[in-house]
C-alpha cells in the first residue's frame, strides 16, 4: 500500500512532464505532431531525428555503468536494460 | 542492349567491390573520474573509468577498466550505543575493515581498493543479426568476481523492431579482508566460529525488444530473471539483541538465504518534443524477488540542445523498496535476557534490506570541444530514508567528469 501512494504521484508527475511539453523561449513544445503512443510506419529516410545521439536508448556507457555501481551497492534491486556488471563487496 | 547491360553489370561490380573493403578501423577512448561522497564522513568512493572502443566494419570492441578506492565509516546493522553490556572487538579482523570507536559498534571503519577489467564484442553475423559477448574480473581485499555474457539480437527485416535475449554467468567469492574467512552465520560474535571463503554462482537471462513507434519515439521493454546460489550474508554486517532499555545483550552476525531468485520488467521511452531538438528520456522498473523485496523505480532526463555544440540534461530519478522478509532492525530478548533468534536462521539488519525511499536529482552538461573531443560534467544528490534503520537517512553527493576522445 505504502509503495502505491508513493509511485501514483510519481508516475503523475512523469506522464505530466512528458506529455504537455516543455517551454521554451516562453513558447509552448506541444509534441502535437507525432504523441509518442503513436504508432506509424517509419521509413528508412524518415529516421534522421532516431538516428541523433540522444535519441539512443543509452547515450552515455559512462553514466549508465556508474549509476547501475552506485545503486547496486545502496539498494537491494538490481537487473534492468542490460546483464554485463562486475561484482563487489560494496558498503 | 547488352552493351548497356555489361555496363550495369560493370558498374554493379564496382560498387559492390567498394563495400566490401576493409573500412579503417575507427578508434574511441572514454574516461571519466567520480568522487561519491555520503555526508557523516561515511562512505566516500574515488572512481576512475577509462572504456577504450575499436569499431571496424560494424563490429565494435570494447575494453573496460576500472580503479576504485573506497574508505569511511559503514554502518554495522547493530544498534546504535554508548554503553553496551557485552564485550565486542570489532567487526572483523582485517587490515582493511577494523572496529569503529570503543563505545558505539554500529559503524566500522574501512578502507579498500577495488579493480575491475572487462572486454564486449559485438558482431554482426548477418544484416540483421548481431552477437554480443563479453567478460568481466574485479578484484578487492575481501571480494573476488568473475562472469561472461553472451547475447543475440535480432533485427525485423524494416528494421523497426528488434529482440535481444542474452545471458550472463557471474561467479563471486567473498570473504572478510585479512582473515580470509566468513563467520558463522548467526553466530555470536564474541564467539566467533570462522568458515572458509564463500562462494557465490549467479546466472542472469534477459529477453527484450525495442521498437521504433513513430518518427520521434522508440521504446523498449525487457524482462530479466537471476538465480543465485551459494554464499549471500554480508561478513561485517551484525544484528543486535537488546533488553527493554535498548541496552545491547548481545550481537550477532549475518545470516541469508542461500539462494536468491530476481525478476524485473523495465520499460524505457525516448521521445523527441516536437520539432525541437531536445528530447525525454523515461524509463520505469518493477522488481521483486524471493527474499520479500518488490521495488518500484521510475528514471526522467530532460536532454535539451543550448547550441549545436552544447547540452544541459536535469535527471530526476524516484526509487521505492519493501523490507527483506528477514530483516531485523534488533532481536528482543527473554526475561532471562536470552535472545530470542528468528526459527528459520535468516536474519539481517543490512539498510540495504530494510524498506527505503530513495531520491535522486541531477544536472549534466555537456559540450563537444571539437569534432573529435567530448566534454561532460555531472552533480547528483542521492537522499535515502530508511523506515527502521537507526541512521533514518543516507545522504550523498555524486561528481563526475569525463572526455571522450575519437581518432
Amino acid at each position: 500500500m505504502k509503495t502505491t501512494r508513493f509511485i501514483k504521484p510519481v508516475l503523475i508527475a512523469v506522464c505530466l512532464i512528458g506529455m504537455t511539453g516543455c517551454s521554451t523561449k516562453g513558447q509552448t513544445l506541444s509534441m502535437a505532431e507525432t504523441k509518442p503512443w503513436h504508432l506509424t510506419k517509419v521509413k528508412a529516410w524518415e529516421r534522421g531525428t532516431l538516428s541523433r545521439d540522444d535519441m539512443q536508448l543509452v547515450t552515455d556507457d559512462m553514466d549508465l555503468s556508474i549509476d547501475d555501481h552506485i545503486y547496486f551497492s545502496k539498494e537491494a534491486s538490481t537487473g534492468g536494460s542490460g546483464i554485463q556488471g562486475g561484482g563487489c563487496g560494496c558498503n | 542492349m547488352s552493351k548497356l547491360t555489361s555496363k550495369l553489370a560493370l558498374a554493379t561490380l564496382s560498387l559492390v567491390s567498394a563495400n566490401v573493403q576493409a573500412q579503417d578501423a575507427e578508434w574511441e577512448v572514454d574516461t571519466t573520474y567520480l568522487s561519491y561522497v555520503e555526508a557523516n564522513d561515511r562512505v566516500a568512493v574515488s572512481k576512475s573509468m577509462a572504456n577504450l572502443k575499436r569499431t571496424q566494419n560494424d563490429n565494435v570492441l570494447s575494453v573496460n577498466l576500472v580503479h576504485d578506492t573506497m574508505s569511511g565509516a559503514s554502518p554495522t546493522g547493530a544498534v546504535r550505543s554508548n554503553d553496551t553490556a557485552v564485550t565486542f572487538t570489532g567487526v572483523s579482523g582485517g587490515s582493511g575493515f577494523s572496529a569503529g570507536n570503543n563505545s558505539d559498534y554500529s559503524t566500522s571503519l574501512f578502507e579498500d581498493t577495488r579493480i575491475q577489467a572487462g572486454f564486449n564484442m559485438s558482431r554482426p553475423t548477418s544484416r540483421l543479426v548481431t552477437i554480443d559477448y563479453g567478460a568481466v574480473v574485479s578484484q578487492e581485499s575481501d571480494y573476488d568476481s568473475v562472469g561472461g555474457n553472451v547475447a543475440y539480437t535480432r533485427e525485423r527485416a524494416d528494421r523497426l523492431v528488434s529482440f535481444t535475449t542474452g545471458i550472463a554467468a557471474t561467479f563471486d567469492t567473498i570473504y572478510q579482508s585479512g582473515s580470509g574467512t566468513t563467520p558463522q552465520p548467526l553466530g555470536d560474535v564474541t564467539r566467533t566460529q570462522s568458515f572458509g571463503k564463500g562462494q557465490r554462482n549467479t546466472i542472469d537471462a534477459l529477453v527484450g525488444g525495442t521498437r521504433v513507434l513513430n518518427k520521434q519515439t522508440i521504446a523498449q521493454l525487457t524482462f530479466n530473471v537471476g538465480l543465485s546460489n551459494g554464499y549471500h550474508s554480508d561478513p561485517y554486517k551484525i544484528i543486535s539483541a537488546t533488553d527493554d532499555s535498548n541496552q545491547i545483550v548481545a550481537n550477532f552476525h549475518d545470516s541469508r538465504p542461500e539462494s536468491r531468485l530476481r525478476t524485473s520488467l523495465f520499460g524505457k521511452v525516448v521521445h523527441q518534443l516536437g520539432d525541437t531538438p531536445h528530447s525525454v528520456h523515461m524509463s520505469y522498473r518493477i522488481y521483486r524477488d524471493d527474499w520479500g523485496i518488490n521495488s518500484h523505480t521510475a528514471d526522467f532526463r530532460y536532454h535539451r540542445k543550448l547550441s549545436k555544440r552544447q547540452y544541459l540534461e536535469p535527471h530526476v530519478r524516484f526509487y521505492r523498496q519493501l523490507q527483506a522478509d528477514f530483516y531485523y532492525r534488533r532481536f528482543k530478548v527473554d526475561n532471562a535476557l536470552n535472545p530470542i533468534l528468528p526459527s528459520d536462521g535468516f536474519a539481517s539488519s543490512d539498510y540495504r534490506l530494510d524498506a527505503m525511499t530513495s531520491a535522486t536529482v541531477g544536472m549534466k552538461y555537456g559540450i563537444s570541444l571539437n569534432k573529435k573531443t567530448d566534454f561532460r560534467i555531472r552533480a547528483e544528490y542521492l537522499a535515502q530514508s530508511f523506515d527502521n534503520d537507526d541512521y533514518g537517512t543516507n545522504n550523498a553527493v555524486v561528481l563526475q567528469t569525463s572526455l571522450k576522445y575519437k581518432f
